[in-house]
C-alpha cells in the first residue's frame, strides 16, 4: 500500500511539474516564429505589439527560460519587436536589459544595437558611454563591418533620445580610415548639425574636399537639402562652396550643385 | 483487480509525465542559434579572431569566415584535379567526354576574360526586415570588402582576396565601390579584373535612411543603374538581396503597411522589380557572361531569364526563405570560382559551400536548396 502511495505521489507531482512546464511554454509559437518567416512571423509581431500588459509580464518570464535554454536570437529578436510598443517605457526597458543580462552569451549585431536602444531608453546612454562606443570605432585591429555596426547602433539609440553627437566626434569620424564610417559622419552631421556656424563650415569644408567621391556626394546633397538663409550663412565662412561643383563628373554633385544654385545664386 | 487497475493506471500516468519531460527537455536543449552542418571541420580561426568576435558577434561575418574555410578546404581537395580548373583542363582527362567538357570550360574561361578589365559587379539589394531596423545590405557589403582586401593566404587556396581600392582618378578622387586586383587568366596571361561592391542603403540603420529621404532615394537611383548598367556591360553581375516575394531585385526600402510590416501584396500584385528587369533585358543585345541572383525563390524567375538573357550563365536558388547573409556568401564562393575559373562541377560545389553530394546544407536550421551555374558551360 505505501509503495502505491509512493507511486501515486510522485505520478500526481510530475504530472503537475508537467503541466507547469506546458503553462509556461505558452509562447513558444511566438518565439519559434522569428525562426522563420511569412504568415506566422507577421502574426507573433501583432501578438507582440497589441498583447496585454499582464501578458507581457508572463511572457517576459519565459523569455528568462528561454535564454538560459540557449534560444537567444528568438528572444533578442522578439524583444526588438516589444520595444516598439505604444506602451514601452522605462521601467520595461530596464526589465529587457536585466533580462539579458541575466545569461551571458556572445552578442551579434542585432543584440549589441537593443542593448544601446535600451540603455537610452532607460537614460543610461552616457557621455562617457557614448565616448566608449565611438573609441570602438577606431579600432584599426577590427574589421571595419564591426566597427560599422556599432556606429550604426550608437547612431540610433543616439536618435531615438534626440542625442546629438559633438563636433569634435563629428570630425573624428570623418578621419577614420573606413570610407564608410567617413560617409556615416557626413549622414549624422545631416541628421544632428552643430549649432555653431563656425563649426559647420569647418566640417563641411573637410568633407567637401574629401578625396573619396561618395564623402563629398553626401556633403554637397547636405547642403542642398538646407534652406537658402542657412546656406548663406555657411557660404559667408567661405571656401565652403567650390565654384566648379557644376562640372564634377558625378551626377550626385552636379544635381545637389544645381539646386544650390538654385536657392542661392551662382557663387 | 481494482488495485491491480489502480497500479496499472498510475503505471501509465508515471511513463506518460516522464515522456512529456523528456520531450520538452529535447527539445528545450536542441541548440538553435548559427549552425551549419559540416561536412568537413573548418580550420581553426586565429585567436585574434575569436577575440574580436567574443566583443560582438555578426553572423555576416561568421558566414563568410565559414564559406572562406570552405573554399580552402575544396581547393585543397581538388589539388589533383586537372579538369576542376580551366588552366589546366584537359590534361588529365582520359574520355572524350571529359576531354570536350575540359574544352568548353578552357574556352568559357577564354571568353569570360578576353576584355580588359574583367568586370564583376555585386549589387547588394535593398535588405530590410520586419523585425530589425538594419538594412543589412550596408553591412554586407563591408564584410566583403573586410575579406576580399585581406591579404591573400601563403597556401593561396583562396583567391578572393588581395584587392585593393582602386586607384584615385585624374582629379584625385577615389570611388568606394570600386576594387582591383591582377588575376592569371586561363591562358597564363595577366588580366585587371575590377570588382564592384554596390549597397542600396546609404547606411546600415534603417531609421537614417529614412530619416534621409533625398538621399537614400539618390542611393536607391544609383544602385539601380549600376545593377542595369551591369546588366550591358558587367562579364558577372551578381545581384544579392530581396525577391520581395517573386516581386524582383529591389534596390529601395521596403512598401509597408501602417502597421509597419512589409506589404507583401503590393510586390506580389505590381512586380516592379521584375518589371523594370524584363524591360531592360529587352531592350539590350548583350548580356553578362555569369548572371546570378542570391534571393529567395529567385528560380521562379528561370524561364523569363532564359528567354531574355539566352546567352548568360545563370545563378539562380530555389530556396525560399533565404538568410540573405548565405546569399552573400555564395556571392564570395562564385567570385572566387571566377578568379580560379572554376569548370562546372567545381563552380558548384563552390558556390554550395562544397557538400557531400546528396547531403542537405542547413544554416540557422533552414534547409538550404543547392545551386548551380546554368548555361555557362556548354
Amino acid at each position: 500500500m505505501r509503495l502505491v502511495l509512493a507511486i501515486l505521489f510522485t505520478a500526481i507531482f510530475l504530472s503537475t511539474s508537467a503541466k507547469a512546464n506546458v503553462g509556461v511554454l505558452k509562447f513558444e509559437s511566438v518565439f519559434s516564429a522569428f525562426e522563420g518567416g511569412g504568415a506566422a512571423r507577421d502574426s507573433a509581431r501583432s501578438r507582440l505589439l497589441t498583447m496585454p500588459s499582464e501578458e507581457l509580464g508572463r511572457f517576459l518570464a519565459e523569455a528568462t527560460l528561454r535564454l538560459e535554454k540557449g534560444s537567444r536570437d528568438q528572444v533578442v529578436r522578439a524583444f526588438d519587436i516589444v520595444r516598439r510598443r505604444k506602451d514601452f517605457d522605462a521601467a520595461r526597458a530596464k526589465q529587457l536589459r536585466i533580462i539579458l543580462s541575466s545569461t551571458s552569451a556572445k552578442r551579434d549585431v542585432l543584440e549589441t544595437r537593443l542593448i544601446l536602444l535600451l540603455d537610452a531608453k532607460t537614460g543610461e546612454l552616457s557621455e562617457s558611454r557614448i565616448a566608449d562606443e565611438l573609441k570602438q570605432v577606431e579600432k584599426t585591429d577590427v574589421p571595419s563591418t564591426m566597427r560599422l555596426s556599432r556606429l550604426t547602433g550608437l547612431t540610433d539609440a543616439m536618435e531615438s533620445t534626440s542625442k546629438a553627437p559633438t563636433i569634435s566626434q563629428l570630425e573624428m569620424l570623418l578621419k577614420n580610415d573606413v570610407f564608410e564610417i567617413r560617409m556615416h559622419a557626413v549622414d549624422w552631421f545631416r541628421l544632428r548639425p552643430p549649432t555653431g556656424v563656425q563649426d559647420r563650415a569647418r566640417f563641411l569644408r573637410a568633407a567637401l574636399g574629401s578625396n573619396v567621391l561618395q564623402v563629398r556626394e553626401r556633403a554637397y546633397q547636405t547642403i542642398a537639402s538646407w534652406p537658402g538663409d542657412k546656406i548663406i550663412e555657411i557660404k559667408k565662412q567661405g571656401g565652403v562652396l567650390p565654384a566648379k561643383c557644376a562640372a564634377d563628373p558625378s551626377r550626385a554633385i552636379q544635381k545637389a550643385c544645381s539646386e544650390i544654385r538654385e536657392k542661392v545664386g551662382p557663387s | 483487480m481494482t488495485r491491480r487497475l489502480l497500479v496499472f493506471l498510475i503505471g501509465l500516468l508515471v511513463v506518460g509525465a516522464g515522456l512529456v519531460l523528456t520531450a520538452q527537455q529535447t527539445s528545450a536543449n536542441q541548440p538553435k542559434t548559427l549552425k551549419i552542418v559540416k561536412s568537413k571541420a573548418p580550420p581553426k580561426r586565429p585567436a585574434s579572431q575569436e577575440k574580436i568576435e567574443a566583443d560582438a558577434v555578426v553572423r555576416h561575418i561568421e558566414i563568410i569566415q565559414f564559406a572562406n574555410d570552405r573554399l580552402r578546404h575544396l581547393r585543397g581537395d581538388e589539388i589533383d584535379c586537372a579538369d576542376c580548373l580551366a588552366s589546366s583542363a584537359g590534361e588529365g582527362s582520359a574520355t572524350l567526354k571529359d576531354k570536350n567538357s575540359a574544352r568548353i570550360c578552357k574556352d568559357k574561361w577564354l571568353d569570360f576574360y578576353s576584355k580588359e578589365p574583367v568586370d564583376v559587379r555585386i549589387v547588394f539589394g535593398y535588405q530590410d526586415s520586419d523585425d530589425d531596423n538594419l538594412a543589412g545590405d550596408f553591412l554586407q557589403r563591408q564584410q566583403m570588402i573586410d575579406r576580399i582586401t585581406m591579404k591573400c593566404a601563403e597556401d593561396n587556396l583562396v583567391q578572393a582576396c588581395d584587392f585593393t581600392r582602386c586607384a584615385a582618378d585624374a582629379q584625385g578622387s577615389v570611388d568606394a565601390d570600386c576594387f582591383e586586383r591582377e588575376v592569371r587568366g586561363p591562358n597564363a596571361r595577366m588580366h585587371k579584373m575590377r570588382v564592384r561592391l554596390t549597397a542600396s542603403s546609404i547606411s546600415a540603420s534603417d531609421v537614417v535612411n529614412r530619416a534621409l529621404k533625398s538621399e537614400q532615394d539618390a542611393k536607391t537611383e544609383q544602385a539601380t543603374s549600376e545593377f542595369y548598367d551591369g546588366l550591358n556591360k558587367a562579364d558577372m553581375l551578381l545581384y544579392v538581396g530581396h525577391a520581395r516575394d517573386g516581386g524582383g531585385p529591389d534596390f529601395g526600402p521596403a512598401e509597408r503597411r501602417l502597421d509597419g510590416s512589409i506589404n507583401y501584396d503590393h510586390y506580389r500584385k505590381l512586380t516592379p522589380g521584375l518589371d523594370q528587369m524584363t524591360k531592360e533585358l529587352m531592350k539590350r543585345g548583350t548580356t553578362p557572361k555569369i548572371l546570378g541572383f542570391f534571393a529567395c525563390e529567385s528560380e521562379r524567375w528561370r524561364t523569363r531569364l532564359t528567354n531574355l538573357a539566352p546567352k548568360s550563365g545563370l545563378i539562380l536558388s530555389a530556396t525560399p526563405n533565404m538568410p540573405l547573409e548565405v546569399g552573400a556568401a555564395q556571392a564570395f564562393a562564385a567570385l572566387d570560382s571566377a578568379i580560379w575559373q572554376r569548370c562546372e562541377s567545381s563552380f558548384n560545389r563552390a558556390v554550395n559551400f562544397d557538400p557531400v553530394p546528396g547531403k542537405v546544407e542547413k544554416y540557422d536550421d533552414k534547409k538550404l536548396i543547392p545551386l548551380s551555374l546554368t548555361n555557362f558551360y556548354k
